[in-house]
């Protein structure tokens, strides 16, 4: 698959900028409630291990954070 | 009305049957399930999920609005509330989001049922849903042979008579090829012109929700339903989405692009015999064929692979078991949580091109691999733009072959990658594109033809799918506007 | 070898907005878990994030303010690690295009003032909260809380301009108070809402090129950032003077035992694989858009103090002390402009400060009660001397629990001011009278016997008469008594 990168490499790139397919003027959104949020409940239904409105994950030691 | 022939009848006729009463709803959304799928479903397996009380529910809610009663096959990587929404993936099993994606609310909102989730490559990686955690779907048209992908599961459904019309998604070519493979009209609207909120992503630029239906006024009909600008997805095209209102209005004067140097090599005779088929036909309609050598589709596939791996490998990395999802049990350590559940998850394929999306995305390579691969892909829409100085539409290949088998392809991922060929270039250019059948292979294979359009050019294309059901002497003028439909036969 | 240390503070701003930057849900401190989730701030499959518009205005402002160039084009980038309180496992974040580029916040007073350079300020979305690992029975586990998953964040990074602790601590201070002047951010270190990372490398004084750095987290307020860059100095220090390399790490500093600790070494540095958003359009600013909110801006905490020291006399204290808030600034000038300047600035500065401290209140609910005209209108009546000072201080407390004007209070609780002299001078004279002797001593010279004398007028008055008015009086009629002239006697009094 890498080997037809190269042939990219043969096309003729002058000028073409890397383009942004989301279109100009899509306006920001108001600071308002958008109709989207989720219970307590919705929010935890999927989830594999819950404890009392938190997710629960194995020991999440300080200094995995980047 | 029997249920025999409710099946049978277009979006448009079942809709206005259920409106004025001559059947319910829930007539009409069974209808496909006692007949068709008594006899294809268990061979072809196009519905990953379904319900009868899921059906029966929302027939109930629906006996309104232009798609009053309509079954819609909705793949499986759109969000519904009322069914699961697995992407046919492990990693997903038994997630049953809590909203429903934008075009599916569009779709209740008028009227329409959702008969059921389709089958389909996992996560949308693939070209023969062949990838699917539930198993292949089959081509109805031969059972040996793959219905096409990513989205064969709605495909094959709509061509066998489960439905009328069906949802899919195209970031490659996975709602044109499997509807070239399936012998039904698959539309790729312009970028943008779908909402992809609720669609789970794949290639967030490349993306589209696709339309499947039998007939061209089908599929304008849902599309203007869906199209439109939606505030919960960004990259919506702002505005009023194009009038396909006319799309009966006949092709007289349009100029079709002729790009023959595209077949010179590597495309099956039958493929090219139905290309020469439809642009007769198209001509006979009053078009008109303007032949010009166009950019070769390797380019497409190399800028493809690069961008559409890395942007699902970013994508796909929210699947952790944290949230939601599949949880490899007794994790000892975050690092044993991530590793094990994204293994266990995901299948081969999906493995294969996260890895090597992260790879172009890595540092290092960014530069090289995925920049270049979107510089690449902006000279590729210049291409497209340039040709569409020249012409209204661009005809060419769905697909180099006809339907293939069953496992022909799985043991060379190029092979699978290169089926894609031809469809790619439009994600790429963000165009709208559209493939409608011709005459079937000889063997009763379905063969189409893809068409290529510009930006905002859905209305073109439908009036030239139209334009090919009108002149394929399919039509049949019932009831006006009806469409004779190439059933499968059983063997 | 003499070794100077080269700073860079790297802050963590939480936004003011009423909602998260990328989704609906409320941005709000201390809900119940997970209360404010939706499936885009969960990372749930099919979500899409839309940018927030006030948070992109607020930013915008904090880059006005400070004279950054902000980018007409600024693109949203994808920053790539796993983490539990990461909810698609990319934070949505500003990379190589980024909103603000340069600007300078400027610190301390007038003319001590520094500008502190700033490298760029960007916008993002804050992670969830995972708890320390909790132990129940055998299982260890943590709890991870996505509310605080979303909220618009602003990054703003600092120029290696620092050379001391105490420079991060004022430049903190003043970009603190700034936060607050613009409602920008509330910007309290315990609610994490104003985070600050630090890297810090010594290299020999006179050599340009920068030594290796160390980066300082989880420095959780002023006082453990100027603390902790200490203790991270000294211990680059103490490994050069050994001959030893410093190695690139990051460390925490913990304020309580004032103990550094390694976190990880720049091995495990991370790949982030930055690519452009491509979910969001690219960031347009308009050129009138931003004039707009130009004009709409306050003047900044640092130009008003200096405008009150060039036009109300204040000394540069007085005016940062009074710029520390902006309703503050603001309660000032409005009991100024019907008072005296500097007398204004007592009042605030001791009276109202002091009921704001022992209240624990806000200056807007203080001037709900006390509104600034109001306290105005007495600090008037003690510039003209109407009322002395000690009486003044009285009516403020009485203002403080009772309607009513400066007037409506004396009678109230039955009070005169007596400012005028025509009022004192009768009781200044029938002192006069009653003690001649000390007359005689305060003519030879005997300054005591004086504040003596006012002390009785200020008895006979019950406190209410103006001492400086009876020391004038005092001494005028000394003065005629000293010139020869026969002692006035007070109406009523025997000759």
């Amino acid at each position: 698959m890498l080997d037809y990168a190269e042939a990219l490499k043969r096309l003729d790139l002058a000028g073409c900028d890397p383009p942004s397919f989301a279109p100009p003027g899509a306006p920001l959104r108001a600071d308002e409630p958008d109709g989207r949020s989720l219970t307590v409940q919705q929010a935890l239904a999927m989830a594999p291990e819950v404890e009392g409105g938190y997710f629960m994950v194995p020991p999440v030691m300080e200094g995995q954070d980047p | 009305m029997t249920g025999r022939e409710l099946w049978r009848l277009p979006a448009r006729g079942l809709a206005t049957a259920v409106r004025t009463g001559e059947c319910t709803a829930l007539e009409a959304v069974s209808a496909g399930w006692k007949g068709p799928a008594a006899l294809w479903e268990g061979d072809v397996r196009a519905i990953a999920h379904s319900e009868p009380e899921a059906r029966a529910a929302g027939a109930g809610a629906a006996p309104h609005g232009p798609l009053a009663g309509v079954p819609v096959v909705v793949k499986d990587n759109l969000c519904t509330r009322d069914y699961p929404t697995t992407c046919c993936s492990r990693m997903l099993a038994g997630y049953q989001p809590p909203y429903d994606a934008t075009v599916v609310r569009r779709l209740r909102e008028a009227g329409g049922v959702i008969s059921g989730k389709g089958n389909m490559d996992e996560f949308a990686m693939g070209s023969s849903t062949e990838f699917s955690c539930y198993g292949p779907t089959r081509n109805p048209y031969d059972l040996a042979r793959v219905p096409g992908g990513s989205s064969g599961g709605p495909a094959a459904a709509v061509a066998y008579g489960l439905a009328p019309l069906a949802l899919g998604s195209d970031t490659g070519g996975s709602v044109r090829q499997p509807a070239a493979f399936c012998g039904v009209i698959g539309l790729k609207p312009t970028y943008g012109r779908l909402s992809r909120y609720g669609l789970v992503a794949f290639a967030s630029s490349l993306d589209q929700v696709g339309i499947f239906g039998r007939h061209a006024g089908d599929v304008a009909l849902l599309y203007a339903l869906l199209a439109g600008p939606d505030p919960l997805d960004a990259t919506s095209r702002p505005g009023p989405p194009p009038d396909v209102s006319g799309w009966d209005g006949g092709v007289e004067g349009l100029r079709f692009g002729w790009p023959a140097n595209l077949w010179r090599e590597g495309v099956d005779a039958e493929v090219v015999a139905g290309l020469d088929e439809a642009a007769t036909w198209l001509e006979r309609a009053g078009a008109r064929r303007v032949p010009f050598d166009f950019l070769p589709g390797e380019y497409a596939v190399a800028a493809y692979y690069l961008v559409a791996t890395a942007e699902a490998s970013s994508n796909l990395a929210r699947f952790d078991g944290v949230r939601y999802g599949h949880r490899a049990p007794e994790s000892p350590d975050l690092h044993a949580l991530y590793t094990r559940s994204r293994s266990a998850g995901f299948g081969a394929e999906v493995q294969r091109r996260i890895l090597l999306g992260t790879y172009v995305l890595s540092a290092g390579y960014y530069d090289e691999y995925y920049i270049t691969a979107q510089r690449a892909r902006a000279r590729i829409r210049r291409e497209h733009e340039a040709a569409f100085s020249r012409c209204d539409l661009l005809l060419m290949p769905a697909a180099p072959t006809l339907p293939f088998r069953l496992g022909e392809k799985l043991d060379d991922p190029l092979a699978m990658y290169l089926s894609d060929i031809f469809t790619l270039g439009a994600n790429l250019a963000g165009i709208p594109a559209l493939s409608a059948p011709v005459t079937p292979a000889a063997g009763g294979l379905p063969r189409a033809v893809q068409m290529l359009g510009p930006d905002d050019g859905e209305g073109l294309l439908l009036r030239a799918a139209r334009a090919l059901e009108v002149q394929g002497e399919r039509a049949r003028l019932e009831r006006s506007h009806e469409v004779e439909f190439t059933w499968p036969t059983k063997r | 070898m003499a070794h100077e240390a080269v700073i860079g503070l790297e802050c963590h701003i939480q936004l003011r907005t009423r909602g998260k930057m990328f989704c609906g849900c409320p941005a709000e401190f201390g809900a119940a878990p997970d209360a404010n989730v939706c499936p885009v701030c969960l990372g749930l499959p099919g979500a899409l994030p839309r940018a927030n518009h006030a948070a992109v205005e607020a930013a915008l402002r904090l880059g006005l303010a400070l004279g950054c160039t902000i980018r007409e084009e600024s693109v949203f980038a994808r920053k790539h690690y796993f983490y539990p309180d990461l909810p698609k496992n990319y934070q949505i974040t500003q990379y190589d295009r980024p909103l603000c580029l340069g600007g300078s916040l400027p610190v301390g007073e007038a003319s001590a003032e520094r500008r502190f350079a700033l490298e760029r300020i960007h916008l993002e979305e804050d992670t969830g909260k995972s708890s320390h690992p909790v132990r129940a029975g055998d299982r260890r586990f943590s709890l991870v809380d996505f509310n605080r998953a979303g909220v618009p964040l602003l990054e703003l990074v600092t120029q290696p301009v620092f050379r001391e602790p105490a420079e991060c601590a004022a430049f903190l201070t003043a970009l603190r108070r700034l936060l607050r002047w613009l409602d920008v951010s509330d910007a309290d270190m315990e609610k994490g809402q104003l985070r600050c990372d630090a890297n810090v490398s010594l290299r020999p004084v006179g050599v340009a090129a920068l030594g290796v750095k160390t980066e300082l987290k989880n420095l959780n307020s002023i006082r453990g950032v100027e603390k902790g860059l200490a203790a991270e100095i000294i211990r680059q220090l103490r490994l050069l003077d050994a001959g030893s390399l410093v190695e690139q790490a990051t460390l925490l500093y913990d304020v309580e035992h004032d103990r550094l600790a390694v976190m990880r070494s720049k091995e495990d540095a991370h790949d982030y694989r930055y690519f452009p958003e491509p979910d969001l359009p690219v960031l347009r600013v308009e050129g009138a858009a931003l004039d707009a909110l130009r004009a709409g801006l306050p003047e900044p905490p640092w130009a008003r103090a200096a405008r009150l020291v060039a036009h109300c006399g204040l000394s540069a204290r007085d005016a940062s002390v009074l710029c520390e808030q902006r309703e503050l600034a603001d309660y000032y000038e409005a009991c100024a402009a019907v008072a005296e300047a500097r007398l204004s600035a007592n009042w605030v500065m001791t009276e109202v400060l002091r009921v704001l401290r022992e209240s624990a209140g806000s200056i807007l609910d203080f001037s709900a009660r006390v509104p600034a005209s109001r306290l105005g209108g007495l600090v008037a009546r003690v510039a003209a001397r109407e009322i002395p000072g000690p009486l003044a201080k009285q009516v403020f407390a009485w203002m403080l629990e009772e309607e009513g004007g400066v007037e409506e209070l004396l009678d109230r609780h039955g009070v005169r001011a007596m400012g005028a002299a025509a009022d004192l001078r009768p009781l200044v004279l029938e002192v006069l009278g009653e003690h001649e002797a000390a007359v005689a001593q305060v003519l030879a010279g005997n300054s005591r016997t004086l504040d003596f004398l006012v002390g009785q007028v200020m008895k006979k008055s019950r406190g209410q008469a103006s001492p400086q008015v009876v020391h004038e009086l005092f001494a005028a009629e000394l003065a005629r008594r000293a010139a020869g002239a026969a002692p006035r006697r007070a109406p009523g009094s025997a000759p």
